[in-house]
């Protein structure tokens, strides 16, 4: 056991997230392809299928892959006028793309020798920013300067104001941070214990009979994670446009 | 003790400030599992919110992580 954790190998807990090319397609047109640009035209081939090819012949007594499309819609309308109510209509299919992006995306990252798309931060940053930006811009549009009274809560004491202002302006600006943060730290930090308790269980047999219920437990509960930080990216985007939508005071 | 080391130990008890989001997430799937309990009804309508606050309360957690990671990798 010494000799393996010094060469460094049995540990390299990491590695499982590095963008590389693949070798496969060396040297043919489409050298461009890393393994994460692989994963996400998965991601948006699988949703496709969903979505495109399930739905096509669309009949009112639905068959079984119609079905399947008609549950995961029903789940995203639900979200989407749970929290934006009526006038939340126009932004279902983004919030709806949003969830099916990441949610088979951490799907696919489930899978042994896949990758995690979702483990960049640099992605999610990016669609955090994405979302961020559009509150302001679709609530300036709405509501015009008016909007800005977002910041300013109703029934505060005015000596009590200018401080609450600068606490609202700052939990406004520290959203996209938090929200690109939550869903790369959950999934780099799950396949990170994944990947420990995996090195422990391949040292000896015994401790691999022994650590196989854990291992189990812990993959079913990845899946779960993997699921909830999907529901929670899209609700918490359907939570900041809400914002943008309707000013209630 | 090197710099390696402190710099170590400095990401390790940074990450104590998941105890008080440990705290917080406890509170409040608590009080929604007694809030359903007491009344079974009203399940749907706080689901939604439950996630709203997880996610909130997560949110401090995550930033004694980002401390972490600016302690480990950007300083």
């Amino acid at each position: 056991m010494a000799d393996k954790t010094e060469s460094g190998s049995a540990f390299d807990l990491l590695g499982q997230f590095d963008i590389a090319p693949i070798k496969a397609v060396k040297d043919t047109p489409f050298e461009f392809l890393t393994n994460s640009a692989l994963f996400m035209i998965l991601t948006v081939a699988v949703i496709a299928l969903l979505m495109l090819v399930f739905t096509a012949n669309a009949r009112v007594v639905p068959r079984r892959t119609q079905t399947l499309s008609e549950i995961i819609y029903d789940f995203g309308f639900g979200l989407v006028s749970d929290i934006l109510g009526k006038h939340g209509r126009p932004f279902l299919p983004f919030v709806m793309s949003v969830f099916l992006f990441v949610f088979v995306a951490n799907m696919w990252g489930m899978m042994p020798y896949s990758f995690t798309v979702m483990s960049h931060v640099s992605l999610t940053a990016f669609m955090a920013i994405v979302i961020f930006s559009m509150v302001i811009f679709i609530g300036v549009r709405r509501h015009g300067l008016k909007w800005f009274s977002l910041f300013a809560p109703s029934g505060v004491p005015i000596w009590l104001l200018p401080f609450m202002i600068f606490i609202e302006v700052l939990s406004f600006f520290v959203r996209p941070l938090t929200h690109s943060l939550r869903l790369f730290a959950n999934m780099t930090a799950g396949h990170i214990v994944l990947k420990v308790i995996g090195t422990f269980a391949s040292f000896t047999l015994i401790g691999g009979i022994a650590l196989l219920p854990a291992l189990i437990a812990l993959s079913a509960l990845e899946f779960l994670v993997a699921y909830l930080q999907a529901y929670i990216f899209a609700l918490l985007a359907a939570v900041y446009l809400a914002d943008a939508v309707e000013l209630h005071h | 003790m090197t710099l390696e080391m402190f710099k170590a130990l400095g990401a390790g008890l940074a990450t104590m400030g998941f105890i008080g989001a440990g705290i917080g997430l406890g509170t409040i799937f608590g009080n929604y599992f007694q809030a359903v309990s007491r009344n079974p009804a009203s399940q749907d309508k706080f689901q939604t919110w439950l996630f709203v606050g997880f996610a909130l309360t997560e949110a401090l957690g995550i930033f004694a992580l980002l401390i972490a990671f600016m302690i480990m990798f950007v300083i």
